[in-house]
């Protein structure tokens, strides 16, 4: 009798879970408003834009934070709170001149002062700074902030930068306001209504926007226990928009959602200990670039919709990326098994290495499983292992203790953030890359003010990471979104943001 | 005793041993088959045979990376079982030799060690075993050792309460004043009485060990990828239940057969014999 309560109170609770929400997709119905819910996997992790640190919370407040300057769709920067801005030929200082008319969430308007204390805020440069705010490393050549005049602010470094934009992106915030952890104010195009932990984020439009206003007039951000839960969510329609397909559901959309396929922004690859006895053999890594046949991976593992890539960089770099890389190493298993014997290895003496695989990415385990099978090929013995991810940031990222392993790595919108993780002194060169010409190009590339150099240098540098085969890199996936069919302009960035003021109504 | 007579009581068939034989024949068939033969490599993938149905090709179709579901169920089963086999052999030896010194000699030592005995059957299996993995890595034989530690427990407790009740009895008093030694009399003398109640305890030992394989591969603790278990296989299947139930069905039933099968037949086991 027990048992049959226990299960009857189960299938209640499931009915509920069903049917909880079952019509609340917001649509020019009977509603005078235009409402939309997005389904998200993660619950966010502070409400306050400085203190969250998870991508999955960036992307949903990007629609109610804005910094001086805003990522574009085409991955250029472009002005926000600021309406102009100059970089100083030496690199050394910013100069901004703010917008007029700008208001916050709550009608008061942004002065400069309130842009000077978020930005010593974000670079920990305030007396009483609030412990939880997480300090963005790249802002530390932030040498002092000062307003010059009602309108304008003077960003001075210790430093030559030229790439420091692309950190400004973080939040404008008043500077007297106290509750940003439960009632966050900005200066974006939506504004907050109500957060219930693991439940959902409410924002509606804010009214008094200095820029477009948004068609969507109140968005809900659904906090979903897992992806298969969002996804049975909008079978049964309850969802309108679901940025984390897998390939499998794709497949299985519903008639009433449209599939928009844009790019991860990762660097897939398989990372090689350039410390590991055989990998600093140049012959070997190279080897391994030569064996691995990409179209086939993507077709196992991402149903042929990831975008290759020759270097540590991806494809939405634009003008940076190079993208003749791509085709640097095709699939020749032979001239992988010669370089392999060059370099001392044959089949009584074959190349062994393990590979270090975070447990919880299905993607880079199948990754993993391809490129064993595709090396044994060659006569190479290379073995999973499954690692937890707190392990595999500890051992792997921070202890640097594996031969191999497979992960895909973010970037924020400068070359610089992407690359400089294989400069020789880098606390997060978890490769072991050294080579003096790549720091010496490196650090010419971050000083330089002229555009044309800078973008020869970057592409230079990749180059050097695809000759010397730092790493096998891999694939930029594919990114799946269902968006219902009541809307359209689901735009993709070359940043981990959800972009909702943009959404238009379909024609 | 004969086979029939084995299978067969008072002139009637013995459903439950009969039906327990099958099964488990089965499964060691198609184990003991995978260990030299496949139809198809296990490991081998074709990226054009992404998740195909079952075919007269591929019997039970293909898995996400176009393997041969039949050849890596014959691999897995292998594996599975000779996990599960490794870690009673590893449980019921050390759990013999526990039980038997603790239940002949007792004493403090006996307390002691059953105490010991007892927190480590207070914690539940599968966390302890995670607990393993953590520090010692995963793998095969990280997890074969680790299984077969924590089944130690249950088996030197059968194997203690049947030594106190034998030691008592009149076979033994006589061995001791023909001038036996300790370890004779354990291992030669009283150890052969308590076998049915030990071939039960192996019985099901060996149908825990089989799941527990299963559900730490499942979490991915135990067999490696690309390697294939059982557990492995269930665990990779999960994402395409729906769209490719074969890649689940197949290894799902095969642990189905081997642990009903041995969970039948030691039903009969337990009875007295005749």
């Amino acid at each position: 009798m027990k048992k049959k309560a226990v299960f009857l109170a189960l299938l209640a609770s499931l009915t509920a879970l069903c049917a909880c929400n079952g019509g609340s997709s917001g649509k020019k119905g009977s509603e005078d408003f235009v409402s939309a819910v997005v389904g998200i996997t993660q619950d966010l992790d502070s409400l306050d834009p400085h203190i969250a640190v998870a991508a999955g919370t960036d992307e949903v407040l990007f629609n109610v934070f804005e910094g001086l300057v805003k990522p574009s769709v085409d991955g250029t920067l472009v002005p926000a709170v600021a309406k102009d801005y100059t970089i100083a030929p030496d690199g050394m200082s910013y100069t901004f001149t703010l917008r007029e008319n700008v208001k916050f969430h709550n009608g008061k308007a942004v002065t400069a002062d309130d842009v000077v204390y978020s930005i010593e805020r974000c670079a920990g440069l305030l007396d009483n700074q609030d412990p939880e705010v997480v300090v963005e490393s790249a802002l530390s050549v932030i040498s002092a902030v000062e307003k010059v005049g009602e309108d304008t602010i003077v960003i001075t470094l210790s430093e030559p930068n030229t790439e420091l934009l692309g950190f400004l992106t973080c939040a404008v915030i008043p500077m007297d306001y106290t509750s940003q952890k439960s009632a966050p104010v900005g200066t974006g195009p939506y504004k907050f209504v109500s957060y219930t932990p693991l439940t959902e984020f409410v924002v509606e439009r804010f009214e008094e926007y200095y820029g477009e206003k948004p068609y969507l007039e109140k968005v809900t951000f659904k906090i979903c226990a897992s992806n298969d839960a969002a996804f049975m969510e909008l079978l049964a329609g309850s969802i309108d928009v679901f940025p984390y397909l897998t390939d499998e559901q794709a497949s299985q959309l519903p008639a009433d959602y449209n599939l928009e396929v844009g790019s991860t922004n990762v660097v897939q690859a398989m990372f090689l200990n350039n410390d590991f006895g055989p990998f600093a053999d140049l012959k070997v890594r190279q080897a391994l670039c030569y064996a691995v046949d990409k179209e086939e991976l993507l077709t196992i593992v991402s149903g042929g919709r990831g975008h290759i890539i020759g270097s540590n960089m991806f494809p939405n770099f634009g003008v940076y990326y190079d993208e003749t890389l791509e085709n640097y190493y095709t699939y020749q298993p032979e001239k992988a098994k010669q370089l392999l014997a060059e370099a001392g290895y044959n089949e009584s003496n074959p190349l062994t290495f393990t590979v270090k695989v975070p447990s919880n990415y299905d993607i880079h385990v199948a990754t993993a499983q391809v490129l064993v099978e595709q090396y044994k090929k060659i006569g190479v013995n290379a073995e999973i292992q499954l690692i937890e991810w707190a392990a595999w940031l500890a051992d792997v990222y921070k202890g640097r203790e594996y031969e191999a392993t497979i992960v895909g790595l973010d970037s924020a919108l400068a070359p610089s953030d992407v690359l400089k993780r294989y400069t020789s002194t880098a606390k997060n060169n978890f490769v072991n890359y050294e080579n003096p010409k790549f720091d010496e190009l490196f650090t010419k590339a971050l000083a330089s003010t002229e555009e044309a150099e800078k973008i020869s240098l970057y592409k230079e540098i990749q180059q050097l990471l695809t000759k010397e085969a730092a790493s096998v890199y891999l694939q930029d996936g594919a990114k799946l979104v269902a968006v219902k069919k009541d809307f359209t302009n689901f735009l993709f960035y070359p940043v981990y943001v959800l972009d909702l003021a943009a959404m238009k109504p379909a024609q | 005793m004969n086979v029939t007579g084995w299978l067969k009581k008072d002139g009637k068939w013995k459903v439950n041993r009969i039906i327990g034989v099958v099964l488990v024949g089965l499964a060691v068939i198609v184990s003991l088959t995978g260990c030299f033969y496949t139809p198809y490599d296990p490991d081998a993938m074709d990226a054009t045979l992404k998740n195909a149905s079952p075919s007269l090709s591929h019997l039970f179709g293909t898995d996400n990376f176009g393997r041969d579901v039949l050849s890596r169920v014959m691999k897995g089963a292998g594996t599975t079982l000779l996990v599960g086999l490794a870690v009673v052999s590893i449980g019921a030896v050390g759990g013999c030799l526990m039980g038997a010194f603790t239940g002949y000699f007792g004493g403090k030592a006996d307390l002691i060690l059953m105490r010991v005995n007892d927190a480590v059957a207070a914690i539940p299996s599968i966390l302890l075993a995670l607990v393993f993995v953590g520090v010692f890595g995963s793998g095969t034989v990280q997890l074969v050792a680790a299984l077969g530690i924590l089944f130690i427990p249950s088996f030197a407790r059968v194997v203690r309460s049947g030594f106190i009740v034998q030691k008592e009895l009149d076979y033994v008093k006589n061995a001791r004043l023909m001038g036996a030694g300790h370890l004779r009399i354990m291992f030669v003398h009283i150890l052969p009485n308590i076998k049915s109640s030990l071939l039960s305890a192996l019985a099901i030992g060996f149908n825990n060990a089989v799941l527990s394989e299963a559900a730490m591969s499942y979490l991915s603790l135990g067999v490696q990828p690309p390697h294939a278990s059982l557990g492995r296989m269930l665990s990779e299947a999960q994402p395409y239940l729906f769209r490719a139930p074969w890649n689940a069905v197949a290894p799902g039933l095969m642990i189905l057969f081997s642990v009903l099968g041995v969970g039948l037949l030691s039903l009969e086991g337990g009875e007295k014999h005749e």
